[in-house]
């Protein structure tokens, strides 16, 4: 039995008269401690993908399997559950909350996860330490530069301690430099144990991964 | 995420937008002000009124009077007592007295008569009373002097409000500002205590019924009335205002009963009274008075009152009428106070809802590190009891501000008329707490909707938002 089971997943949006399927039949595998790029163009399914990954969004059919169980069987607070617990998301626009500082935005998905307030911020500085951000954690998401923020939002997405990590573009707003930082980061993440699944465009930035699928039009190509 | 994380999160998030969240407050602040300044009125009246019958003791008191003329019996039958009720004598005030539940029970005379005092004069009801009675919370509130103190002199007990018709008036702390509204120099103005013990002239009128049958056959010189003065040092001066419950027919003048009952009078009070005498039953009193024991007591004695064939009254039954009346009263109000805060409650569910709109990206980000949908309404509502809590808290000083002021013109107004000012609003704690109840209820009822469609929100949407 392999860490995560893609089987026949499919996600078709209806919009208005025309029906999209977004992710069409799509069986595969991943392995625990893998790092995985998804390849594909702008359309081609991969966001949508990563998002029934991370438990935010629901297939029309089909099932993804954790460790043998369905991911969508236990409905809304099974879907919550996954997303607190076993999942961390960082997204091409980092998604931090402007209002809050570095330090607050870690320390809220603490919060969700249930780690009391007292300890909420000796984790939360441990984890801005660990992506090198201890300096700026009381710095507002403004006040970042895009490699600044990306970074907090890798230490948001291992607040509660996650087994896998999903990056949907994650170098795709930074400069080259930056982005092979960021890259190197996730590398790392990935040598302490944790599952990487990355999502892009760029095949340069894909070369990191130890595996790489490609999708076209909601499909995997072979490669 | 605790409750107290949730409120810390309610606090940032509403100072992000503190001017849009200060007018939503504002808006409940007005509703709970107007709402509290509304029931404070209508309580502070209805507290006085039953404030001032509690110490007056009238809540325990039974007044017994004759039946009144029924102008629908037939002329002839009016001489008939046997249907129409028993005498007010001292049989009747001694079988009240046995009564049980009855403490105690006094007859009063009453007769009119003029009264003069130095230069002036005027007429009024005077009242017999035994001395006994000034023992009772009622006529214990003098200004200077004594109760009446023996039965059998001539004493007097007068009020404030019969000094005023003989145009004294009393040197108190509003008599600066009553001298000099009184341009035409029309009132003597005296301490309280320099009349004790100065006379007062009462003059009544006596009719003989033997002269009357002359005066009906031609005779010139028989007159049926007669005048006669009698003189009475004054023992004592209590206050009167008119509208006050004590303001009772014949309470301007106290005389001992053991006096008056030596006072040769007219001998009757009304047209029934006359028609009555020439058949024998003779009221000597006017009104007996009859102290309960307990106000459990009340409603069998005035029972057993009225089986007697008496004219019954008593105050305390009334005051349920008057409670009724101070409900209704408050209920109106209050109804004014509850639409200002509906008002209030349409501008907070605008407020979330504009908020949500604004920060469905960050409701998106919320949902994707982990919030439940409980969690995310939860943010909405203390957003909500935050709004509510602070808006309740101000409408209570708003409220109190504006009763206070409202208190303070009103009262000077009174002042410049010469009355005692008033606490004219009441804040019950049941009010205070109430409100902020209300205030916080109707501020999570208008935040159901609100975060009930933030918890609904798409995160996949909301994070495509930029």
């Amino acid at each position: 039995m392999s860490f995560i089971e893609i089987n026949h997943l499919q996600k078709i949006y209806r919009k208005a008269t025309v029906t999209v399927p977004a992710v069409n039949d799509i069986s595969f595998t991943i392995e625990k401690g893998e790092f995985l790029a998804i390849v594909g163009k702008s359309g081609s399914g991969k966001s949508t993908l990563l998002n029934l990954l991370g438990g935010l969004d629901t297939p029309t059919s089909g099932e993804i399997l954790f460790d043998g169980a369905n991911l969508f069987g236990e409905g809304k607070d099974g879907l919550v559950k996954h997303r607190r617990h076993r999942v961390g998301m960082v997204f091409q626009s980092f998604q931090l909350i402007l209002g809050q500082t570095a330090l607050e935005n870690v320390e809220l998905a603490l919060a969700f996860g249930g780690i009391s307030r007292s300890e909420r911020r000796a984790r939360a500085l441990a984890l801005l330490e660990q992506v090198g951000l201890a300096d700026r954690a009381d710095h507002y998401p403004t006040e970042l530069s895009g490699g600044e923020a990306q970074r907090v939002a890798i230490a948001r997405a291992l607040a509660n301690d996650p087994d896998i990590l999903l990056a949907d573009e994650p170098t795709g707003n930074l400069d080259t430099q930056t982005g092979e930082m960021i890259l190197g980061l996730l590398q790392e993440l990935n040598r302490q144990g944790r599952t990487v699944i990355m999502i892009t465009h760029d095949p340069d930035m894909a070369k990191v991964a130890q595996r790489t699928i490609r999708m076209q039009d909601g499909q995997l190509q072979n490669s | 995420m605790t409750t107290l994380d949730l409120i810390r999160m309610a606090l940032r998030n509403l100072w992000r937008t503190r001017l849009r969240s200060s007018l939503t407050i504002l808006g409940v602040v007005i509703g709970i002000g107007a709402l509290i300044s509304m029931v404070a009125f209508g309580s502070g009246m209805e507290k006085n009124v039953t404030d001032a019958f509690t110490t007056s003791g009238l809540f325990s008191r039974i007044t017994v009077t004759p039946v009144k003329l029924d102008m629908n019996r037939p002329l002839e039958s009016l001489t008939d007592t046997s249907g129409i009720s028993v005498a007010l004598d001292d049989d009747l005030l001694d079988n009240i007295k046995k009564m049980s539940g009855v403490s105690d029970a006094f007859g009063e005379i009453q007769q009119p008569a003029k009264v003069r005092l130095g230069e002036h004069e005027t007429t009024l009801t005077y009242t017999g009373i035994d001395p006994e009675v000034g023992k009772t919370k009622a006529y214990q509130d003098l200004l200077a002097g004594t109760f009446l103190t023996d039965d059998s002199l001539g004493q007097a007990v007068i009020s404030t409000s019969l000094l005023r018709r003989l145009k004294i008036r009393i040197d108190g702390e509003d008599m600066e500002r009553a001298k000099k509204k009184d341009t035409a120099n029309v009132y003597t103005y005296v301490k309280a205590e320099d009349l004790i013990g100065d006379t007062l002239l009462l003059s009544t009128a006596s009719f003989n019924p033997m002269q009357m049958m002359g005066a009906m056959m031609g005779n010139q010189d028989a007159n049926p009335l007669s005048e006669r003065s009698s003189a009475l040092v004054i023992v004592g001066v209590r206050e009167i205002n008119h509208d006050g419950p004590s303001a009772s027919k014949g309470g301007d003048l106290l005389i001992p009963e053991g006096f008056a009952a030596g006072i040769p009078s007219i001998g009757f009070n009304s047209i029934t009274e006359f028609l009555r005498k020439g058949s024998g039953g003779s009221d000597k009193y006017a009104t007996i008075q009859v102290t309960v024991a307990s106000p459990n007591d009340l409603t069998p004695v005035r029972k057993e009152l009225e089986d007697m064939g008496l004219n019954v009254f008593a105050l305390a039954e009334q005051m349920k009428e008057i409670r009724r009346a101070f409900l209704a009263v408050n209920a109106v109000l209050g109804v004014v106070g509850f639409i200002a805060l509906i008002v209030a409650g349409l501008g907070i569910i605008n407020t979330l809802l504009m908020s949500i709109l604004e920060r469905t990206r960050e409701i998106g980000i919320m949902k994707a590190i982990g919030g439940s949908e409980g969690q995310i309404k939860g943010v909405f509502f203390g957003e909500a009891a935050v709004i509510g809590l602070v808006g309740a808290i101000g409408g209570i000083i708003l409220g109190w501000l504006v009763t206070l002021a409202a208190g303070a013109i009103i009262n000077m107004k009174i002042q410049e008329m010469g009355e005692a000012p008033v606490d004219l609003f009441y804040f019950p704690w049941w009010l205070i707490l109430g409100s902020i109840g209300f205030a916080i209820g109707l501020s999570l009822i208008a935040g159901l909707y609100p975060a009930a469609r933030a918890a609904r929100i798409d995160p996949v949407e909301a994070l495509r938002w930029s």
